[in-house]
């Protein structure tokens, strides 16, 4: 069974993605990390 | 491609793809070029719970005369452009179909971070979905 698994710290990404764009955008997204300034992806 | 379904993210920080149940077949080669071209690394793949994609056939009636009342179409037209694509957009179950998507393009694009992630549009936040 597939579980979903919320995001409400940075401890609950999982490790492979820390560290990553991927680990980013949830920390974005859902923990309001202030805004790093980007001029391309 | 859901209008309820908006990132909090800096400007400039991602290329983003909309596509019905988070079905990135129909827009690959846009994929395809925004890792070649444009760099990507790694593709967040998030759907969002209570999808339209999922059961489509019972929603038929209401796309048909959708675009019968919306858009000027023809009852005949507006069923064979149903026929045609909806079997190709229909997925069963929005988790199952995000994990099985993931591991395609994880295939596909070997190099790539691929992660599976649902959007839940009760509360707006991104869970991550672990694989069984």
């Amino acid at each position: 069974m597939n579980k979903l698994r919320p995001i409400q710290s940075r401890s609950d990404i999982p490790e492979k993605f820390r560290e990553t764009p991927i680990g980013l955008l949830l920390e974005y997204h859902n923990l309001g990390k202030p805004y790093d300034v980007y001029s391309n992806a | 491609m859901d209008s309820r379904k908006h990132l909090h993210i800096p400007d400039h920080f991602a290329f983003i793809l909309r596509s019905g149940g988070a079905n990135l077949r129909p827009a690959e080669f846009k994929v395809s070029y925004a890792i070649a071209v444009g760099g990507v690394r790694a593709i967040a793949l998030i759907g969002h719970n209570r999808c339209g994609m999922v059961n489509l056939v019972a929603r038929r009636e209401a796309f048909v005369n959708g675009l019968i009342e919306g858009a000027g179409w023809d009852r005949v037209r507006a069923e064979e452009h149903f026929m045609s694509f909806a079997p190709i957009f229909e997925i069963g179950n929005e988790i199952e179909f995000i994990i099985s998507e993931a591991e395609r393009l994880s295939l596909k694009y070997p190099k790539i971070i691929v992660a599976p992630l649902m959007f839940n549009v009760d509360d707006g936040l991104i869970s991550w979905i672990e694989r069984s």
